[in-house]
């Protein structure tokens, strides 16, 4: 066994990260960022960068899979329970659904909507708007933004200090 | 229909005065506002976040391995808040839901691995097929058997289904036993 590398998260002043979930590596975290306890985020292969006001549920699994490159998480997106993410890059304003996944090495634009259950292949490019439904099929949709993810964030900010301690001040619970 | 015996390391298993059984190895926050009436089995890595909201789990509810309640999120008057959540009594989740639902009604079963959509509100007596997913904000009729994704109702119950998942329920939880207990056969 190597040892391990030293962890470098930087966690900005206003994002919300539980004390439960599980960071290793290189990983920033931008403005506003709400991380419910439980999640994975895997940075030991390359560092990971995400932007502000994102929204991370429990047990979803972001991994950098690839070689020393950083992997980039736009702002405004919402990852939800169980969601896998390889990708090497997610745009802004995405949402992926419960147990989707998106695969090593893919690339996802703006404005995208994976539904619950669907993946998004290897090395796939998703264009702007897309939405993946069933089977892999890709429709595509107005643009019209997710407006639900502001004020969810804003309540789940104000909630989560009082039943969970932020990461690596105090101790986990539950 | 008969259940076969089931048996527990007790090590692993803790029993509240209650009745309730839940594994150690659970991923539960926020207890002071989750009310679980009594004699459930909450199975290993159930996750209910009472952290988020109220959740009020009926009697004789069975949440295998996996599954995860989390209260929904709703505009309320246009103000964003955190919906309770309210399952009722005799409900069997088979592995790895995931419910996002505002109401289960009692004798609900689900699946193996079927989403809830956020808000959603299923009544009495349904069945939900294994995997289906079931879009947010949706309500669905009594006794209909529900599969697809997006799900939608497939067809009926039958009237019986209240007795079916008492007996099913209840039979389950009986016969969930400790490791060295010598429970008789039920022959």
């Amino acid at each position: 066994m190597t040892a391990e590398p030293e962890n470098k998260i930087q966690i900005a002043e206003s994002a919300v990260v539980c004390a439960e979930a599980q960071i290793s590596g290189e990983v920033s975290i931008g403005d506003g960022c709400v991380i419910h306890p439980f999640a994975i985020f895997d940075a030991k292969n390359g560092p990971i960068i995400i932007g502000n006001n994102c929204l991370f549920e429990e047990y979803c699994v972001i991994r950098n899979c690839g070689d020393g490159e950083p992997m980039i998480i736009g702002d405004e997106n919402a990852f939800h329970v169980e969601s896998e993410c390889f990708a090497k890059y997610v745009g802004n304003r995405n949402l992926i659904g419960c147990r989707a996944r998106l695969d090593r090495a893919c690339f996802v634009a703006d404005d995208c909507h994976i539904t619950p259950q669907c993946h998004v292949a290897s090395r796939q490019t998703l264009e702007q708007n897309a939405v993946v439904v069933e089977n892999g099929v890709i429709r595509y949709h107005e643009g019209n933004k997710n407006q639900i993810l502001n004020g969810q964030l804003e309540v789940l900010r104000n909630l989560l200090p009082n039943y969970h301690h932020k990461y690596g001040k105090g101790k986990k619970t539950g | 229909m008969d259940l076969g015996i089931l048996t527990y390391d007790e090590t692993e298993w803790a029993t509240t005065h209650t009745g309730n059984k839940v594994n150690k190895k659970h991923g539960i926050t926020g207890t002071q506002n989750i009310i679980i009436a009594g004699k459930s089995i909450i199975e290993k890595s159930v996750s209910i976040r009472g952290g988020l909201a109220a959740v009020r789990i009926g009697k004789n509810c069975i949440l295998k391995s996996g599954c995860h309640i989390r209260p929904c999120f709703k505009y309320f008057n246009k103000k964003p808040t955190q919906c309770n959540t309210i399952i009722g009594d005799y409900v069997f989740m088979e592995e790895g839901c995931i419910v996002n639902a505002s109401q289960i009604y009692s004798f609900v079963h689900l699946g193996a691995r079927c989403i809830l959509g956020n808000g959603c509100v299923i009544r009495e007596c349904s069945r939900v097929l294994p995997g289906s997913v079931i879009p947010p904000d949706t309500i669905f009729p009594p006794f209909s058997t529900i599969g697809g994704s997006p799900a939608r109702v497939i067809g009926n119950e039958p009237l019986c289904t209240e007795n079916l998942m008492i007996e099913a329920c209840t039979m389950y939880y009986e016969n969930f036993v400790p490791k060295n207990s010598h429970k008789p056969s039920l022959t």
